[in-house]
């Protein structure tokens, strides 16, 4: 079914479109107004106009003057809906908190070109790295505080703040704040049900998805011979291959194994459920010392004989260096590095990274088989979402703001301006904005369609457990750590996870 | 033969000129570029080691800094002191491993134990349970430390059961006197050494990595090893140690229990280089085993535990580029030789053959042949023999014509040659300069150099520069491989390579210059990038200085702000520190203007029109992830100290408590560490009224409030109060963000921040802190803010508790009391004839005691006995007790029970039985003639002689049915007669002082 506003958004898409080949020549100027009169925009119409004349004539059209990629698509009735709305919410302060990432960054860059001069509801966005931001929102909800109306929630905590905040299910209802063209049912569905869920109550609106995914040398698998890695074996036998014809000035494969961090248990979680193993079963007990969890470390510590030595030093940002600077063959991942690889200020490979689907599992254990929400599958994912706090003095326009925020238009203009970060939309694949960007470029989205395919069909997701950021870390990692520097063995290694395991959820 | 011997001579004469000068330019630069690359090299490898072993120490350093640290937490010492008597309870082994848990959190993943033990080396309280109780006393750390009473690192040691490797870091402890106690004792796995040395891999570039080895030749980290590894792959040695030594090394825990197959790893020219190392000469080359790869290395000490990093790499690496050269060079000499021996064969021919044309003339006019003439005479050469000026002149023209074509030879060899051949004169002035020198300088032409250049100077990049050439040459004549920098016509300069000498007249004077010039530009910029490398591995090995030095992060980012101030590789980039925990975001309106963030830390700025290189990039990248290491490192140090500071002011806290019922003094001590931790600039404690929830008590340390603003800010104390909830305002300029509707207090406070004092679920107080600056508070200092709340709300609530339990008693004390009296009243009830005698008894003999010198404790019981003097007749039957006349003998004896009734009914009494002396006892006589025990003189308690006086002065001046009352003097005398008999002589003048003084 096609709504009134979605052909509206399409044929402004359109016009945008056309505009470029005029701009660029490709397009005489007859073609392109017999084009915009098709559409049903007058010569006169603000929107057209913006784009043949150097000079914008009002706020409306200063948002829409330009024709850069990420250009609004922005349709009237949400123009003229934020402009009425806002009338009632004029001079509130909304307080905002998020982890400083570059689609963070950029929504937030919007928000003040756009949202606040339109509603005249003032932003304070605080930017901060993940660790602060978990520290603020547990001191906010911990002394019912209301100091934030609107939280940045890690998939990993979903449990711990599910009690803090406004479910978006009554909201959603609410006729008078409905924003339009808003298409609840167009974010992908598995981000709604394992990122912004918990025990089956939605608790805020997914807001981005890191995921893991597989990025190799397109260059050194076409010197060698070699093919996409199509199952764990293949991958193994890959990651040899190249250590030995390259090694060591290039090694086979790279990880993200800093000892005692987060990122190693990530790493892990990947190879955990790629053996059909799970943290934890269907009856709610650890299942870390199964023969699945068992296969997967050692898995690892065969991966670890075609890493560099300093593998344990690497947390995800120096995993993504070591690859841009060439010192790896292939590895798997979050995707959200892939676009910085064709960048040639930071990388001396561009051009030569291609992405592709994870193996295949060798079992998938199903997520009716695990406890604590826990939805095993090799891309790993980082997903987080934005929840109203519960203690907000203002949440009808906090709600207006996440709407906003997580529309089609905003989300595909915020992956663009952040760099080629995965947004959340299925129809952000598609926007021809995102598709232009899909070429050898900084900020590139040619990784976009494998992307997709891990968040549809490949996802993975930790377990739901209130104190599941202390047991990831502080049991699990440093279990894995110990197992990396030689300190104890596979099986001992997986007894310890298991018995931090039981004692989380004793 | 001859005519072929002429042309060989030529040819090799030839070649000679052009090909030997090439030769030795060739070999001089590859045995200085080589040279060049090596000594680098060396040089990177070294500071590689040493960046290690600086690591390595700083590990050490910092762990045995803070187990220093811990060892002052008082509870270590108050556990062990206890410990001896074994006076622990369960609740302080339970406290006191959790502090021990808590130490070991500092690196949990390598920590295996942390342990307390006695001076007996008894492990009396482990993290890991299976090790307490074992004797540790024969182990280094533990007598090391007890004997020098400093921190202590051992050597990597071996476990005998599974041969694990371990380090013990121990320290002494002490008790609150400063008495040693026992010794704080920290397992780490050997595996961290693995761990510090793989963070340095390819530090020097590629395939480079460190080994450790200690002393005994033992490998203890290989920068080579993949992760995951058993340590089965590390703990061999290099050197040849005899089965004996090891044995030796094996008992003292120092080598693994394995075979001497196992241990050895036997490379000998590893061990031989090891043995030679020296300060000066810190370098090596091995081959690793039976490998054939030959590894350069170079070798620093980790200074603490003596072991030597040693950092090696396989010099084919790092002499690659002499190969990629060397196989060009090796090229174009070929090409030059083949093209100057072609040159070479034609000329040679070319020139031969005239004179081969004449020599055969000659031969074959020797031979007689006179009609023979040489072609170039033209003429016959009869001559040869007879005719001999003519045949000369045409013989000299012919010579004449052969040396012209010669001259046009040389200047083809002048011409074609590759290298810059040139004549000046001293002045400047060109004479002449071939083809190869007009190009290298950009020319098309030496006719067009000539005519652009007026003076030689000007090819030189640096004005003097040809003057210093020409003054060398005036000395000594000529001058050899004279490195200098010619400009290009385009500005680019050009290095090159002059050999020249100067040519004299017969009169001594330069005539002109003349030269060679060869382009080694190649090979100048080769040795530049060398010394980039070389220049940034300094600018890195200074920042790890700094970051090891510095003790804060205000002087670290000084210090490394100050090192990046001149660092010729970054430029044109502008760098920026951030301060400590300010880590801006970027605005949005930089994002045009070229600004990259390192490691939230150092923010760069490229200018316009330029970029960051990737090599800019990569140590800009290194150099953030190293100040923010050290940044880490010193964080992690400061966190160590304000904990355990932190941990002593709790403890000071919980010593006030235990040791002290006032308030006051607790709160302050209090207040005390407030001020001290939370560095607010005032502090006040508010307590609330019990009875009617108002403010009844505060307390307060730090700048004062104006009197005016006093009330003002009460309202922030009230609302804390009233709302039983924290009140937080960071600013309250804009506490609307904070939750406060009310306007901002006057004064100097900026930002507020209250906890309500809740015990047993009442609000008794506030605690709070004022600042004069907007003040945002850390994680940690809120946790330790709630901290300072809880120990308020423990001491309010035991003073309460104190008060009430006091408040109850006095109200027993007082229920008491009133039953006494009620008891005597009764008495008097039922014996009419002593109406009112108690009460005026009570009276008289606290009167008395005081005079006498007793304290007021004693007073209270004087007083209970005195009520209760009689209480004993109650057991005296009604017809005795109130018999109006004399009583027989029989009633007498009953009579004279009534003290032992008293006695039998109130000493079961606890409370009572201080006051029983008086009941007991006041019939006795200090004759030792009273009853009921006969006691004399000052066995008779003194409570009881004073109550006997009072008591017979009462029943004199009183009126009885057995006698009508006497009169004052009457009574004073009778009392008189019974000084010494009945009284005790020295109080009976206290008694008559009191009397004389009346009543107060």
């Amino acid at each position: 079914m096609v709504y009134q506003n979605d052909l509206d958004r399409q044929k402004k898409l359109a016009i945008h479109s056309a505009a470029g080949a005029l701009q660029h020549g490709n397009m005489s100027r007859r073609e392109f107004l017999r084009l915009c009169a098709l559409a049903g925009f007058s010569a006169a119409s603000p929107f057209f106009l913006g784009g043949c004349q150097p000079a914008p004539t009002s706020d409306a059209d200063k948002l829409r003057a330009s024709m850069s990629p990420t250009s609004t698509s922005e349709t009237n009735d949400q123009y003229a809906f934020l402009r009425d709305v806002g009338r009632g919410f004029r001079g509130m302060t909304l307080h905002i908190i998020t982890e400083d990432t570059p689609p963070s960054r950029a929504t937030r860059e919007l928000a003040a070109q756009e949202f606040v001069p339109i509603t005249g509801i003032q932003i304070d966005w605080e930017q901060l790295p993940l660790y602060r931001v978990l520290a603020k929102i547990s001191a906010d909800t911990a002394l019912h505080a209301g100091n934030q109306d609107v939280y940045y929630i890690d998939q990993s905590w979903a449990a711990r703040f599910s009690e803090d905040t406004i479910s978006p299910t009554e909201l959603l209802l609410h006729a008078d704040l409905a924003y339009p063209d808003y298409r609840f049912d167009d974010i992908l569905p598995s981000l709604v049900q394992h990122v912004a869920s918990y025990k089956g109550q939605l608790l805020g609106i997914p807001y981005d998805i890191p995921i893991f995914i597989m990025m190799y040398r397109q260059d050194v698998f076409k010197e060698l011979g070699l093919a996409a890695p199509a199952n764990l074996a293949e991958y193994l036998n890959v990651c040899r291959v190249i250590n030995q014809a390259k090694g060591p000035r290039m090694y086979g494969s790279v990880a993200q194994w800093q000892l005692n961090h987060y990122s190693l248990e990530c790493s892990f979680s990947s190879w955990l459920w790629s053996h059909g193993g799970s943290y934890f079963g269907a009856d709610q007990q650890p299942a870390l010392e199964d023969d699945q969890a068992v296969a997967a470390l050692e898995y690892m510590l065969q991966l670890g004989k075609v890493m560099s030595p300093a593998v344990t030093t690497m947390d995800w940002d120096m995993e993504a260096a070591a690859f841009r600077a060439g010192q790896a063959g292939v590895y798997i991942s979050w995707g959200e590095n892939f676009p910085s690889f064709d960048d040639p200020a930071v990388s001396r490979i561009v051009g030569l990274a291609q992405a592709a689907p994870c193996p295949h599992e060798l079992a998938l254990r199903p997520a009716s088989a695990c406890g604590f929400d826990e939805a095993p599958g090799i891309s790993h994912q980082g997903g987080s979402y934005l929840g109203i706090s519960r203690y907000s003095k203002q949440i009808n326009a906090a709600w207006v703001f996440v709407q906003w925020a997580t529309s089609a238009d905003v989300t595909a203009r915020a992956c663009l301006l952040g760099g080629g970060s995965s947004p959340i939309r299925k129809s952000n694949y598609s926007d021809p904005r995102v598709l232009a960007q899909s070429r050898v470029t900084p900020g590139t989205t040619r990784h976009f369609d494998v992307t997709l395919d891990a968040i549809q069909n490949k996802m993975g997701t930790e377990p739901h457990l209130p104190d599941w950021s202390n047991l990831a870390v502080q049991g699990i990692s440093m279990e894995l750590s110990k197992l990396l520097t030689g300190q104890q063995t596979v099986r001992q290694t997986a007894q310890q996870m298991a018995a931090h395991a039981r004692e989380a959820t004793r | 033969m001859r005519t072929s011997s002429l042309w060989t001579r030529i040819l090799v004469a030839f070649l000679a000129i052009a090909l030997i000068p090439l030769a030795i330019v060739a070999y001089q630069d590859y045995e200085a570029f080589t040279q060049s690359l090596t000594q680098a090299a060396y040089l990177a490898l070294y500071t590689s080691a040493s960046q290690t072993a600086l690591r390595v120490d700083e590990f050490t350093r910092s762990n045995l800094n803070v187990l220093g640290a811990e060892v002052q937490v008082p509870a270590l010492g108050d556990y062990l002191q206890a410990e001896r008597f074994r006076q622990n309870t369960l609740d302080q082994k339970r406290a006191t491993l959790s502090l021990l848990a808590a130490f070991q959190q500092k690196n949990v993943v390598f920590i295996s134990s942390c342990a307390l033990l006695t001076l007996d080396g008894e492990n009396v309280l482990d993290t890991q349970p299976a090790n307490i109780g074992q004797d540790e006393s024969a182990r280094d750390y533990f007598h090391v430390a007890l004997e020098t009473g400093l921190p202590y690192v051992s050597p990597v040691e071996f476990s005998a059961q599974e041969n694990k490797a371990s380090l013990f870091f121990s320290s002494l402890v002490r008790n609150s006197a400063g008495a040693p106690v026992g010794v704080l004792r920290e397992q780490y796995s050997a595996s961290i050494i693995q761990q510090l040395v793989v963070q340095d891999t390819r530090l020097a570039g590629s395939d480079s990595y460190a080994l450790i080895v200690d002393q005994n030749g033992m490998v203890l980290a290989d920068g080579s090893l993949p992760a995951g590894v058993a340590a089965d792959s590390l703990y061999r040695t290099v050197f040849s140690l005899t089965p004996a030594q090891i044995a030796e090394q094996q008992r003292q825990h120092r080598l693994p229990m394995r075979s001497v197959t196992e241990l050895l790893l036997r490379f000998p020219e590893l061990e031989s280089g090891l043995r030679k190392l020296s300060t000066a000469e810190p370098y090596l080359t091995f081959h690793m085993g039976g490998s054939s790869v030959l590894y350069a290395a170079s070798a620093d000490r980790a200074e603490i535990l003596g072991w030597n990093v040693i950092y090696l790499q396989p010099q084919e690496v790092f002499l690659a580029p002499v190969r990629q050269r060397s196989g060009g060079t090796l090229i174009s000499i070929l090409f030059i030789t083949l093209f100057v021996g072609l040159v070479a064969v034609w000329v040679s021919r070319w020139l031969a053959a005239p004179i081969q044309q004449v020599t055969h003339a000659a031969i074959r006019l020797g031979d007689g042949n006179l009609n023979t003439r040489a072609p170039v005479q033209g003429n016959g050469e009869i001559g040869l023999l007879g005719k001999a000026f003519n045949d000369m002149a045409d013989r000299l023209q012919e010579t004449l014509v052969g040396l012209r074509e010669s001259e046009a030879n040389y200047r083809n060899i002048f011409e074609s040659s590759v290298a810059g051949i040139y004549r000046t004169g001293v002045d400047g002035r060109f004479f002449t300069v071939n083809p190869a020198m007009a190009h290298f300088l950009g020319f098309t032409s030496p006719h067009e150099m000539m005519a652009t250049l007026q003076n030689a100077r000007q090819m030189y990049l640096h004005e003097g520069a040809r003057d210093e050439m020409v003054a060398e040459l005036m000395r000594v004549g000529r001058i050899v491989n004279w490195e200098t920098i010619l400009v290009r016509r385009d500005g680019t300069p050009l290095w090159m390579l002059i050999n020249a000498r100067m040519e004299r007249n017969e009169r001594n004077q330069p005539v002109w210059i003349e030269g060679f010039m060869t382009d080694i530009t190649d090979r100048k910029i080769a040795e530049d990038q060398a010394r980039h490398q070389l220049e940034e591995l300094f600018l890195l090995h200074a920042i790890a200085i700094a970051g090891n030095e510095s003790t804060t992060e205000r002087e670290l980012l000084e210090r490394a702000a100050a090192i990046l101030s001149n660092v010729e590789a970054l430029e044109p980039l502008e760098l920026h520190l951030l301060p400590a925990g300010t880590g801006r975001l970027i605005p949005i309106e930089d994002r045009q203007s070229r600004l990259t963030v390192f490691n939230a830390l150092l923010r760069v700025y490229a200018p316009p029109e330029t970029v960051i290189t990737p090599e800019q990039h990569r140590l800009l990248e290194t150099i953030s992830g190293q100040i923010s290491t050290a940044i880490d490192k010193i964080r992690f140090i400061e966190q160590a100290h304000r904990h355990v500071s932190r941990l002593n002011a709790l403890h000071m806290i919980d010593t006030a408590i235990n040791t002290s019922l006032d308030l006051t003094l607790t709160l302050n001590v209090i207040l005390d560490q407030a001020m001290e931790h939370l560095r607010p600039d005032r502090a006040n404690i508010v307590l609330m009224n019990g009875d009617f929830g108002q403010v009844g008590y505060s307390i307060g340390q730090g700048e004062e409030f104006d009197e005016a603003d006093t009330a003002d800010l009460t309202r922030l104390s009230n609302r804390v109060l009233t709302r039983q909830k924290p009140l937080m305002i960071a600013d309250l300029n804009t506490p609307e963000q904070f939750g406060w509707d009310g306007a901002p207090p006057a004064g100097w406070v900026q930002a507020y921040f209250g906890l309500p004092i809740i015990a047993k679920g009442l609000a008794q107080g506030v605690l709070e802190v004022y600042y004069r600056q907007p003040f945002t508070p850390s994680t940690e200092w809120l946790n330790f803010f709630w901290s300072l709340v809880g120990q308020a709300a423990i001491a309010v609530d035991n003073t309460n508790l104190f008060n009430a339990l006091q408040e109850s008693n006095q109200e027993l004390v007082r229920a008491y009391d009133a039953t006494l009296v009620g008891w005597a009243n009764a008495l008097e009830l039922r014996d009419q004839e002593t109406q009112g005698h108690s009460r005026r008894v009570v009276g008289l003999t606290l009167r008395l005691a005081r005079r006498a010198g007793l304290s007021e404790t004693e007073l209270v019981q004087v007083r209970r006995g005195a009520l209760l003097h009689d209480i004993g007749k109650i057991g005296i039957p009604d017809k005795i007790l109130q018999k109006p006349g004399k009583l027989s003998e029989e009633e007498w004896v009953m009579m004279r029970k009534h003290p032992i009734f008293a006695y039998d009914w109130l000493y079961p009494i606890a409370y009572l039985r201080p006051a029983l002396d008086i009941p007991y006892s006041h019939h006795e006589k200090w004759d030792g003639s009273g009853y009921p025990r006969g006691l004399a003189g000052e066995q008779i308690p003194l409570m009881a002689r004073i109550f006997a006086i009072v008591d017979v002065w009462d029943a004199l001046i009183s009126e009885r049915c057995y006698h009508t009352p006497m009169r004052p003097e009457e009574a004073r005398a009778y009392l008189l007669t019974q000084s010494g008999i009945h009284f005790d002589p020295s109080l009976l003048p206290l008694l008559l002082e009191i009397l004389d003084e009346g009543e107060e």
